[in-house]
């Protein structure tokens, strides 16, 4: 993302040569520029997250080994005494004004709450409920989240609900559909990140939605409606993000992620769509949706949002590879297919260069 | 959020862990002390792949029970049967604990003298042709020190091996002594 000031710097000196803007305000917008680079990025911050996750990973696995060196009710001092020490430190470092180092004691502090469960199921050999565990350290984590408003911790609780769920299906094959209480916790979470200021959680969540659905079509066989539906959902997500963006900014807070986000559902639902049709006649149908649903996207949102241009031609792509490798019988239809296609949208292209090229003499005509 | 409110909340987090994790090993404390006891035959689960991680997976007599023994309420055909109460007939010492009677969900009435009601889980769909129901406890697994699991693999595969579980008032289990033919061999400290 280096990029985006890179860019913003370019414009700026632009408007200057250009005599847009005076030499004052750029040096001014040229320095409120590098704050805000200074702001998102943190070499420390990140290393300090790094170490925290590495650190709580030494404390799962020095429980898991059950090493007897230690007698165990010290061992759950040990590691009560650790929770304590993240907990509280983390909250001190927090008020000195290391918000990163904060955070990932934070991080361990709940790494040691799910180290302190495992304990207990060893020491008291409790089998079957390790689900349940994920689901109390994950519930766990989300209060903690919310009382002392960590946003890693917020990313930490969304992670266990996936965990949780995953764990509920307990594998891809048998006829366990996902827990549906998985869409309540995906509620509060969401709830929570707007408390705790965590876009990446909500990208988690809507991420971990998706999977979801994948694995509630997958789980119940032959449920191409299903699949179907959520590329509606996703779309009908990117419509919201596209055209009713003052509330998309309310409710979801994610800018030009969701989108992105919307179209990415799209192709995944699809997809899942296209993997359990062998029909010519509907996967060709289905082809020419998606293709549609990229021309729209690219036309509804795409001169704004590179990452949403970027991710349009990766689908544009798979689908092509999936056209090319799967479906149609021969590779004349193919051919026909890609030469019907091509002409759509060669005739969309000068569509839409004549709409732009109205507006733009619309804007010149009234900024005059 | 100011300094002190968060020192507040970071003492009401580390506190409220703590807490409830303590509760958890007060509970099951609790149970190994004040439960009652029964004797169950245990053999391992599968003959090649016993030690996963570093505990050795179990099963029990009572983890396969004939559906003839189920009794009613009867459960809806091709629902899982859910939460059950296993019926058992204590033994003489260390004589296995017999199944008296399975109750889908709660036992309708409280145990005879000698006997004592085990809760268990089933995910077993019900239907007129199932001839058997396998049934969890919660104790299908004895977690050792890593490395220690071999030996016990080893031996269960040539030796009866048995396990006292301590039973709850509600018929949760715990295990607490796993037993090597007559022989203990590892004892549960109470924390």
């Amino acid at each position: 993302m280096a990029s985006y000031t890179e860019r913003v710097k370019a414009e700026i000196s632009r408007w200057q040569a250009g005599g847009l803007i005076g030499p004052e305000t750029a040096a001014v917008l040229t320095r409120d520029i590098d704050m805000r680079r200074g702001a998102g990025f943190s070499l420390g911050t990140v290393l300090a997250m790094l170490a925290a996750i590495l650190i709580g990973a030494a404390v799962l696995l020095f429980v898991a080994a059950n090493w007897e060196g230690i007698p165990r009710l010290l061992r759950v001092a040990l590691l009560f005494g650790l929770l304590f020490a993240g907990t509280i430190g983390g909250a001190v470092a927090k008020i000195r004004g290391s918000s990163g180092i904060g955070e990932a004691l934070f991080v361990i502090s709940a790494a040691t709450f799910g180290a302190s469960l495992a304990l207990i199921g060893q020491m008291y050999h409790l089998s079957g409920d390790e689900v349940q565990a994920i689901g109390t350290w994950g519930v766990a984590t989300a209060i903690a989240s919310a009382l002392l408003r960590s946003p890693a911790l917020c990313v930490g609780a969304v992670m266990l609900a996936v965990a949780w769920m995953l764990g509920t299906t307990s594998g891809f094959w048998n006829e366990h559909t996902p827990s549906a209480w998985f869409l309540a916790a995906s509620l509060l979470l969401w709830l929570l990140s707007f408390w705790v200021n965590s876009p990446l959680s909500r990208v988690g969540v809507l991420l971990a939605l998706l999977l979801y659905g994948t694995l509630f079509a997958l789980v119940r066989g032959g449920s191409e409606m299903l699949s179907l539906l959520i590329a509606l959902l996703s779309a009908a997500v990117f419509a919201f993000s596209v055209w009713m963006p003052r509330e998309a900014a309310r409710f979801f807070a994610l800018g030009a992620t969701l989108p992105a986000l919307g179209l990415l559902g799209f192709y995944w639902g699809m997809g899942l769509v296209q993997i359990q049709v062998d029909d010519v006649a509907a996967a060709f149908l289905l082809a020419i949706v998606v293709f549609g649903g990229t021309a729209l996207a690219l036309w509804a949102a795409g001169r704004d949002n590179r990452r949403l241009r970027r991710l349009a031609y990766a689908g544009f792509t798979a689908e092509l590879v999936y056209l090319y490798v799967q479906v149609l019988g021969t590779m004349l239809d193919t051919a026909t297919l890609f030469l019907a296609s091509g002409f759509a949208f060669a005739a969309i292209a000068v569509a839409i260069r004549r709409i732009e090229r109205r507006f733009a003499r619309h804007v010149e005509g009234t900024a005059s | 959020m100011n300094g002190r409110k968060l020192l507040v909340a970071a003492v009401v987090v580390a506190v409220g862990q703590v807490a409830f994790l303590a509760a958890m090993i007060q509970g099951r404390a609790a149970l190994l002390r004040d439960g009652r006891e029964v004797v169950l035959r245990t053999q391992p689960v599968d003959p090649r792949d016993l030690l996963r991680g570093d505990y050795v997976a179990l099963s029990y007599d009572i983890s396969r029970v004939a559906s003839t023994l189920v009794q009613s309420p009867r459960p809806r055909d091709d629902q899982p049967l859910g939460a059950v109460a296993v019926r058992l007939q204590q033994g003489e010492a260390l004589q296995p604990a017999q199944i008296v009677a399975v109750f889908a969900g709660q036992a309708p009435g409280p145990a005879a003298e000698g006997q004592i009601d085990l809760a268990g889980e089933s995910d077993t769909r019900w239907s007129a042709n199932v001839e058997e129901i396998m049934i969890s406890y919660g104790l299908e697994r004895f977690y050792l020190p890593e490395g220690e699991g071999r030996a016990v693999e080893r031996g269960m595969r040539e030796r009866t091996f048995k396990m006292v579980v301590a039973v709850g008032e509600g018929g949760q289990a715990q295990i607490k002594r796993f037993y090597d033919g007559e022989t203990p061999i590892y004892q549960e400290p109470l924390y």
